[in-house]
């Protein structure tokens, strides 16, 4: 596996690596997105398909056992990148003016460095419940786990409400160049297709963010309630 | 018109550098920059002062031995221009510029704005090549060649190896450099048969000079004084991945 | 000293391959033992030291620049011609010969040129399979144009940038030996004298341009590929750094320099536009086939608006003189008649020094006739370009030009075998002076400088290593290297410690006025003489008066340039000498004595049909000249006429 080893090893290979983490992570996004939507559909719906995940552990620690790879991998790989960059350029330039790079490419690793921060907050919010151990306490009519009211108090503190959506807008940044750097690291470049890809990479990040952001906004606003 | 100067001066790669301000009157607006400082030199010289060093050759933009920062962009204001052909007229009197060398760890700083871009000669040493020896070539017409193919490899080989794209790069990475060449030769069918060879050795290369990595933000493409498309990056990342999958290595 | 040109007898078709049968070989196991030392990575030195690195010699090649890949023959714009007779149209290797000898104005070597014509058609072969990316057709196959007047279609070409590919090609070459490490490449590095120790050129000495360090190089061969001096004139299309020293130098140790007056105007460059200018950018001769050059009848118009002249106040003069060519002239009587105009008061553009320096090049009518998307099709990298530099949109008015010098035919005196009189001692490219006589076709210069490195020198060199041996006990300890190593100090100190009032550079241009002034486009003999007292007074004042700021450690390139400037003005001298010498007018060489009754040029064969090589007796001394007779038998000398 040598070979596997020095494409590791090598500017490209780790870009490929940010890549393929990138793209499966994004793609459980997409089914947590969905999964999240479900709040809409009112308590039942929503504690019900809780439910069904959990009745499932295959496909949920399948999911987990991924994701635990896949995300830390992500960003082992960014850190090291930037690393290189770094080393690449030890002394700075006085002046420096952008001409063609973007607010989301410049700003994507600390984009990145927000979403991770994220995630951990937001494992300990509503997965392992040790910013609110009362969350596990909470069971609805037919005994499920009521992930419905969780949700619903969760987001009806405005601070946390804040907390996720500054997430998911950068998320938003993060994607419309990782999507895009995506194709471009792993050399999907044609140039019939290449304003396709761009905005297929917009379009995405935008129906995620969107996705993400209703349901807190939906909650403190008050259009989902228990 | 007149011009204020802040410039690089750097006795040599050991000696620690610092900006001097010089004011430069009677520019003329049909001076290209180079000869700017080819008379703010002349006086520097005729006083027994060091004038500002600087690489530069051809003065017609296609050796790519000159090159520079101008307030922060590589070759300076105008587009698809090396400093050599950038006028006067692009600024205007009483205009203060910074002249500020390439920045990279694999572009050494050697006197004020001349930096050693040897590592890019290596690159290419390591495989920007089709080893074909004097005297063994069939006849040119034996092998013809896709005219889309044919023109976008002279896209790619119009690179001049200014080092501009390292030098805008934000993470100082010679990928558009290392990927005009491997593409070049990708696409034209002599460069076949060392195709995943010449990818896998030129960007081994490419990393061991220090160069940084690609985060695709297009810096390179906008100073690149040919317009050299980020495309070809995309065409070396998939260039090396199909050839660490396909090779015996 | 009689002149031996070396050339095999017998019919001229298979003079070459004759010759390489009757050479001597080297021993592949032996190969490694010789040093062959190659300076400048242009055409003619990078093909040079890839072809004998891949034969298994020692090779280490030396440049300047900070790359190899940056050798001025990457500034060749046109094309490269070639005897392939892809078009069909009656291109043969013969007609390639005869046109290149008749374009020399019969001033070149014929076995020499009929070679070369051999060799196009390989050197064709060579770069498409380096991969060098020529003009295609739709059906895949190779495109050719038809440049420079020749009436068929010869000229291979990469857009505008075929010097570039090709450079690039030689290049890729010679970073394949580098890796295979038979070649050892030393960049940043100037030749500063040639080693000749018992007639045989046995190494150089150089600087380290990065470090000042002088080192000594023993080689079992020299092979100088250093290009032409254009720069004498010091605003050229010439690289800055384009010089003559390796070259005069060699001159300094014994080599025999041919024709030196030999140097050609290109008709189509962007004028002066003040007295700052560095250089002259050249705009491709393609541009006259759709242009009228034109100037206004009176010099009072000189300064109006050209939109605002009517066609009664312009004079299209090329087109009033040579009907039947009119903008087409060959590159020396366009250049010459520019000059006339303008020497009339009838120049257009910029005054410098007294004086306006440019003829127009109006497209108003060939965008009427064919339409303005027509013309960007065919010139929009041109107007582009020439947009760049002086702010003008030539679409609109129509652009300036003026001659500028561009090629230089004399070099270093060459056998058949591409050696100089010095033994082992070869001269590659524009730095010798074989094939192209007194004036060089378009796009004859990517093929001989290819033609020479590829093809002529490895087997030549390989032939005179064999019959010189191996194993000699020379290195560089010994007294002829320290001698030379000290001498190239003492002129380093001696430059360092001048320490007077003047930059280089204003040296540089005083000495170049001069030379296009008296030695220019047209030259006579009492302008001769007196630049021949002038540029003496020049350089003493040079000597005295020179100021070089800091020191050998390091970087310095004021210490460059100086040490580049002292020997123009040597050489500037050696150029007058032979234009004064040669009192008649042929190709790029117009004395104003010598010319028919329309004012064209005039040869006079009887009294100079020879080579004029000169050898060093001194810098104050008169050189002496050695004649080396041309003899003519598949071509028959004729006026040129282009009414």
């Amino acid at each position: 596996m040598s070979w596997l080893q020095s494409l590791y090893a090598s500017t490209i290979g780790k870009k490929a690596v940010m890549a393929i983490t990138g793209l499966i992570i994004f793609g459980f996004t997409l089914g947590h997105m969905a999964g999240n939507l479900l709040a809409f559909f009112g308590e039942d719906t929503f504690n019900n398909y809780a439910a069904t995940l959990k009745g499932n552990p295959p496909l949920l620690w399948g999911t987990r056992l991924l994701l635990l790879t896949v995300i830390p991998l992500h960003f082992l790989t960014a850190f090291q990148l930037i690393k290189r960059s770094n080393d690449a350029r030890p002394a700075a330039y006085s002046k420096w003016q952008p001409q063609r790079s973007t607010y989301a490419s410049r700003t994507i690793r600390f984009g990145g460095i927000y979403l991770l921060g994220f995630i951990v907050y937001h494992l300990a919010h509503y997965t392992l419940h040790l910013t609110n151990p009362e969350f596990s306490g909470y069971h609805d009519a037919q005994g499920r786990h009521d992930a419905f009211r969780m949700v619903v108090e969760g987001f009806s503190n405005p601070v946390n409400v804040v907390v996720y959506l500054v997430a998911m807008l950068s998320l938003v940044f993060h994607l419309s160049h990782g999507a895009w750097s995506m194709f471009q690291s792993m050399g999907l470049n044609h140039p019939k297709y290449n304003q396709l890809r761009e905005r297929a990479a917009w379009t995405l990040a935008i129906v995620l963010t969107v996705g993400f952001s209703s349901v807190p906004i939906a909650v403190l606003s008050g259009v989902i309630h228990r | 018109m007149k011009i204020t100067l802040n410039v690089w001066r750097q006795s040599g790669p050991d000696a620690a550098g610092s900006f001097v301000k010089y004011e430069v009157d009677g520019v003329n607006a049909d001076m290209s920059m180079l000869e700017m400082l080819d008379v703010l030199n002349d006086r520097l010289e005729s006083k027994g002062e060091q004038p500002i060093a600087f690489d530069h050759d051809c003065r017609e933009g296609i050796c790519g031995a000159c090159g520079f920062m101008i307030n922060g962009v590589a070759h300076g204001p105008e587009k698809e221009i090396t400093v050599c052909q950038t006028h006067m007229r692009s600024f205007k009197d009483g205009d203060e510029l910074t002249l500020e060398p390439w920045r990279a760890m694999a572009f050494p700083v050697m006197r004020d704005l001349m930096v050693d871009r040897s590592a890019f000669d290596r690159i290419i040493q390591a495989g920007g090549y089709v080893s074909v020896r004097t005297g063994s070539a069939p006849e040119a017409n034996a092998t013809p060649v896709i005219k889309d193919n044919a023109d976008l490899a002279f896209e790619a080989a119009a690179c001049i190896g200014c080092g501009a794209c390292v030098a805008a790069c934000p993470n100082a990475a010679a990928m558009l450099f290392t990927s005009a060449k491997v593409s070049h030769l990708g696409l034209l069918p002599q460069g076949q048969p060392e195709r995943d060879k010449r990818a896998l050795d030129m960007v081994a290369q490419m990393d061991k000079e220090g160069f940084g990595h690609c985060t695709n933000h297009g810096e390179c493409e906008a100073v690149c004084p040919k317009g050299i498309s980020v495309n070809f990056i995309a065409r070396m990342n998939r260039d090396l991945l199909s050839a660490t999958l396909r090779s015996t290595r | 000293m009689t002149l031996d040109g070396k050339c095999p007898s017998g019919p001229i078709e298979t003079a070459w391959d004759r010759h390489r049968f009757n050479m001597k070989l080297v021993n592949p196991a032996n190969r490694r033992k010789y040093n062959v030392l190659v300076v400048g990575t242009g055409l003619a030195g990078a093909a040079c030291a890839a072809t004998m690195g891949e034969l298994g010699f020692n090779v280490h090649a030396f440049c300047y620049q900070d790359s190899a890949r940056r050798a001025h023959s990457i500034a060749a714009q046109g094309g490269i011609n070639a005897a392939k007779n892809y078009q069909n149209d009656g291109d043969s290797i013969h007609r390639l010969f005869y046109d290149t000898v008749k374009g020399g104005d019969y001033r070149s070597r014929e076995r020499n040129v009929h070679r070369l014509a051999e060799i196009s058609v390989n050197i064709i072969d060579q770069a498409v399979a380096q991969g060098v990316p020529f003009a295609r057709e739709y059906g895949g196959l190779l495109d050719n144009r038809s440049f420079g007047g020749a009436q068929v279609a010869r000229t291979f070409y990469a857009r505008g940038q075929t010097g570039q590919q090709l450079l690039l090609g030689a290049y890729s070459a010679l970073s394949r030996q580098v890796q295979a490490g038979t070649v050892k490449l030393h960049t940043r590095t100037e030749m500063l004298d040639l080693v000749v120790i018992d007639g045989r050129a046995r190494g150089i000495i150089t600087r380290n341009l990065a470090t000042g360090e002088l080192e000594s190089w023993v080689g079992d061969a020299v092979v100088l590929a250093t290009g032409g001096y254009g720069n004498v004139f010091f605003l050229s299309t010439n690289a800055m750094g384009c010089n003559v020293t390796a070259t005069y130098k060699a001159y300094k140790k014994g080599a025999l320099f041919a024709n030196p007056c030999y140097t050609q105007i290109h008709p189509t460059c962007i004028p002066v536009s003040g007295g700052y200018q560095s250089k002259l950018t050249l705009m491709s001769e393609s541009l006259r086939n759709d242009g009228r050059v034109w100037v206004p009848k009176s010099a009072a118009d000189a300064t109006r608006d050209p939109n605002s002249l009517s066609e009664d106040q312009r004079d299209y003069y090329l087109e009033r003189r040579y009907p039947s060519f009119g903008n087409l002239v060959p590159r020396d009587v366009a250049s010459r008649n520019a000059k006339n105009v303008c020497d009339e008061g009838r120049g257009v553009g910029h005054e410098v020094d007294g004086q306006r320096r440019a003829v127009y090049l109006d497209f108003r009518d060939a965008i009427k006739r064919v339409g303005k998307s027509t013309i960007e099709a065919r010139y929009g990298n041109l107007f582009h370009m020439y947009t760049k530099i002086t702010g003008e949109n030539p679409y609109e008015t129509p652009m300036r030009i003026y001659p500028a010098i561009h090629y230089t035919m004399g070099g270093l005196w060459v056998d058949y075998n591409l050696m100089s009189n010095i033994e082992g001692l070869f001269v590659l490219g524009e730095a010798n002076f074989s094939d192209h006589g007194a004036n060089r076709l378009g796009a004859s210069a990517l093929m001989q400088g290819l033609a020479d490195g590829y093809f002529v020198a490895p087997p030549t060199i390989s032939d005179y290593l064999a019959r010189v041996g191996w194993g000699s006990q020379i290195n560089a300890e010994h007294e002829a290297f320290k001698v030379a190593k000290g001498e190239a100090n003492d002129r380093i100190q001696k430059l360092l410690n001048i320490k007077g009032k003047r930059a280089v550079d204003s040296f540089h241009r005083e000495l170049g006025n001069v030379m296009w002034d008296k030695c220019g486009m047209s030259r006579t003999k009492e302008g001769l003489e007196e630049a021949l007292k002038r540029i003496p007074q020049i350089r003493a004042e040079f000597w005295e008066n020179v100021n070089v700021p800091g020191d050998n450690k390091g970087v310095n390139q004021s210490l460059e340039r100086a040490g580049r400037v002292a020997d123009f003005l040597e050489f500037g001298e050696l150029m007058c000498l032979d234009a004064l010498e040669r009192a008649e007018s042929c190709g790029g060489h117009f004395r104003e004595e010598s010319q028919t009754e329309d004012g064209e040029a005039l040869r006079d064969d009887d009294n100079y049909c020879h080579t004029a090589a000169w050898e060093f007796k001194g810098v104050d001394t008169t050189p002496t000249l050695h004649k080396e007779a041309l003899n003519f038998e598949y071509v028959k000398l004729t006026q040129r006429s282009y009414k």
